[in-house]
């Protein structure tokens, strides 16, 4: 039992659920299907990023140019399917320049040797910077492909269809990180980057692909947004990096890499959301929506640090 | 500088750590004016003597005279009031500052408003290099002087107030011939400044050269003090190496055949120069050196870890020139590291994980890792190598330092193997451990491996090696074979 409870999802499950009583007694609407739909079609963005955002974490490094990526993806997205009047070259563009921004995190990172907090600071710069070379203003849907609306708006049997695309994605990563010597790679890069290379594995590599895989996952949650908002826009997703990378941590993945889940991560993004909605519903100045999960992060992080002295 | 200093003894000092004697019942008198040497083989007692003289441990038994007055070292503080000071072999300087600012950084000279007067600084730092006869331009930033010059500003930094003893950690180590000579003539100095110092080296030769009174240390004890003009390079050697029982481990003498590795003229850019050997199958070659030799940089260097310069390594008659630690691995050499925390265990995963870390590959079923196997082979080596541990899911880091040191041996020992180097196997094992991480390796030489053993505890090389290689200052400096080798003769060729 007391295993139990010194697990940090058990934690996690308990604060979303003191959230979701309180929530549902202050006010009935918080469960009405649009509420809880509206909740998981936001969630299924960040989700399917800090998927890719967990993986880096946990071997050590972390990529703060997510968010300036996904906005440049709507953009790219937009423009090629409006030209092109072709969903595949759309995609297929998204995907290409996704592939190379995560290339050069990763050469920067393995071969320059830049920190990646700095690296990709500044690919963030760049990417916010070169969008407004790309396109000066925001890109409107004029090619009308209904499939394209579908996949940020859509339904099935109820279910919006980000999130069906975030429950596709999800098990290969709860595969990968538990089942493959991936999964065990990621974490003793992360853990020990000495030891890890002493033992024949190659460090570089295996961040290279961290770097390439989470790039790729923006493209994914790029093409949603973009279809969500109808829009492609230079500024959609400011600060996204930052909650990606607070809701990770408050699933227990170190910022010194060597351990994390998956599920943790997703219990984190709930958390954040919940709060969010529930901001919304009690009718607290919107301001809040970013103090409170700051205030939240610390005292989660700061448990952590205290669980993990007292075990080890 | 205190000019009444006489003297600083330490009486009866005993320490203890879990499972260790550091220091029994060992006295040490520095006088001022005087060079006090302190030797010893690695693992001797010195550094800890050092340390508690220091403030950095505190003794267990014993007592500090300063002046034939008792007092009590805590901590650093008390350590430094007193005016003893530790120049220690890595030097600790502010690259960016300038001579003086470094010496004077502890104390800047400042007006009522807090403001530098920097024309004092710089002219009390030239009447302090004056004093110990050493002349450096005291604006220069550090990082622009040599190791030596760089030596003399930490030393005169730990001088520049009423410094007592000036404790000297192998101040040589990284000097040249020209360099130590200045070193001495500052010691000198020192001498006449009424200041006492502990001098400690491996270096004999030096000794004759400034010490006034030499005192041994081995295992922790106090074996000799002498004064210098009563002993000799002979007995100084014979005080260091004793009579070492060997530990009786059952491996005749026998010679070898198939030349498994051939190491040709390596070189690395900090320390290893033209290093040249062979590696039979099935032998135990053991390296001996102390620290700085350059053991652990040859074992890095052949595993690929760091990158040579120069030369070839030769695996079962096929060459290579450029290769990195996954090379080896796949070429079937394994590696386990001095720096068991630091480089060795990986402290987030447990027992099972750790030892499966190289070899998963042999685990999977399509691209899962087949848990169950690999838990199997786990507790089969848990079994054979009797690790004491609840079970295989253990967190590593819960275990004891030699059933670490067995899980990270196993580690290599799971996937199919030619060579294990071995970088102090037993540092930080418990002595009964000890014997049986050496049988393990006994056995698994029997069974064919071939296993390269770097130490500098004399018992595990003599008790194991079928060759020994010598290595002093970055270069192999005498080969020797079992049945026939001389304690006295391996420690002089370890320290020429």
């Amino acid at each position: 039992m007391s295993k139990f409870f010194q697990k940090n999802e058990t934690i996690l499950f308990l604060i979303i659920f003191f959230f979701l009583v309180f929530l549902s007694f202050y006010n009935p609407q918080f469960y009405s299907i649009q509420n809880i739909n509206s909740i998981l079609r936001s969630s299924s963005t960040v989700m399917i990023v800090a998927f890719g955002m967990t993986i880096l974490l946990t071997s050590g490094e972390v990529d703060l140019s997510v968010g300036a990526l996904l906005s440049f993806v709507t953009v790219i997205v937009m423009d090629v399917i409006n030209i092109s009047g072709s969903l595949f070259l759309g995609f297929l563009s998204v995907f290409i320049f996704c592939f190379l921004i995560g290339l050069i995190n990763g050469l920067v990172r393995t071969v320059l040797n830049v920190n990646s907090l700095i690296g990709t600071l500044a690919m963030m710069l760049i990417l916010q910077g070169s969008v407004y070379i790309y396109s000066m203003a925001a890109i409107y849907n004029t090619h009308l492909i209904p499939a394209f609306t579908f996949i940020g708006q859509g339904f099935v049997y109820n279910v919006p269809m980000p999130v069906i695309i975030m429950l596709v994605i999800l098990p290969i990563f709860v595969f990968l990180l538990n089942y493959t010597r991936y999964g065990r790679y990621f974490t003793a890069i992360g853990s020990n980057p000495f030891s890890s290379n002493l033992s024949g594995i190659n460090n570089n590599r295996y961040k290279l692909i961290g770097f390439i895989i989470t790039s790729l996952l923006v493209g994914i949650a790029g093409i949603i947004l973009a279809s969500l908002m109808d829009t492609g826009q230079q500024g959609s997703a400011k600060g996204f990096e930052l909650i990606v990378i607070a809701a990770v941590l408050l699933g227990g993945t170190s910022f010194k890499g060597g351990s994390g889940t998956i599920l943790g991560t997703i219990l984190g993004i709930l958390i954040l959301k919940v709060i969010d909605n529930g901001i919304i519903l009690m009718s607290i100045p919107q301001e809040f929506q970013l103090v409170v999960p700051g205030v939240i992060l610390i005292l989660a992080v700061y448990f952590d640090t205290l669980r993990k002295e007292k075990n080890g | 500088m205190d000019n009444s200093f006489k003297s600083l003894s330490l009486k009866n000092i005993k320490k203890e750590f879990p499972g260790v004697l550091a220091l029994d019942d060992v006295s040490l008198e520095a006088k001022a004016g005087s060079v006090h040497a302190l030797m010893g083989e690695n693992g001797a007692g010195k550094s800890t003597l050092i340390k508690i003289l220091a403030g950095a441990y505190n003794k267990d038994q014993g007592r500090i005279l300063f002046d034939d007055k008792e007092v009590n070292i805590d901590n650093p503080n008390d350590s430094l009031n007193l005016g003893i000071k530790v120049v220690y072999q890595e030097i600790a300087l502010i690259p960016e500052f300038t001579v003086g600012e470094n010496i004077f950084l502890e104390k800047f000279p400042v007006n009522s408003l807090g403001i530098v007067n920097w024309k004092k600084l710089y002219n009390d730092c030239n009447n302090l290099l004056k004093k110990i006869g050493f002349n450096l331009n005291v604006k220069e930033k550090v990082a622009n002087l040599s190791i030596s010059e760089q030596q003399i500003v930490e030393i005169a930094r730990a001088i520049f107030q009423n410094a007592s003893v000036v404790v000297m950690d192998e101040p040589t180590s990284s000097l040249t011939p020209n360099e130590i000579e200045k070193l001495f003539e500052v010691i000198e100095n020192l001498k006449k400044n009424n200041i006492a110092i502990i001098y400690i080296t491996h270096k004999i030769d030096e000794i004759f050269k400034i010490a006034n009174e030499v005192t041994v240390l081995r295992d922790g004890k106090l074996i000799s003090h002498r004064d210098i003009k009563d002993t000799s390079e002979e007995i100084l050697i014979q005080d260091m190496v004793g009579r070492k029982v060997e530990q009786k481990f059952d491996r005749p003498v026998k010679s070898f055949d198939k030349v498994l590795m051939n190491i040709n003229n390596i070189s690395t850019k900090s320390k290893l120069k033209d290093i040249s050997f062979n590696l039979y199958k099935g032998e135990i070659l053991g390296f001996f050196g102390l620290m700085g030799a350059g053991r652990t940089e040859l074992a890095k260097a052949i595993y690929g870890y760091d990158n040579i310069s120069n030369g070839t390594v030769e695996i079962d008659g096929q060459t290579l020139k450029k290769f990195n630690t996954q090379t080896m691995v796949k070429n079937g050499v394994g590696y386990v590291t001095e720096d068991r925390k630091g480089e060795g265990i990986i402290k987030d995963m447990n027992l099972r994980e750790n030892m499966s870390l190289p070899s998963l590959k042999i685990f999977e079923d399509l691209f899962i890792i087949n848990k169950k196997r690999e838990k199997n082979a786990a507790d089969d080596y848990i079994k054979k190598f009797s690790v004491k541990t609840p079970s295989s899911e253990r967190l590593i880091t819960l275990l004891s330092g030699g059933n670490q040191q067995k899980v990270l041996v196993s580690r290599w020992l799971i996937r199919e193997l030619k060579i294990i180097i071995l970088d102090e196997p037993t540092r930080g094992v418990d002595i009964g451990a000890k014997t049986e991480v050496l049988s393990l390796i006994n056995d698994l030489a029997k069974e064919g491996l071939s296993v390269l053993l770097m130490t500098s505890e004399m018992n595990d090389l003599l008790s194991l090696s079928d060759r020994i290689l010598v290595m002093a200052d970055g270069k192999i400096s005498k080969e020797f074979y079992r049945g026939n080798v001389n304690q006295e003769e391996i420690f002089k060729a370890s320290v020429s």
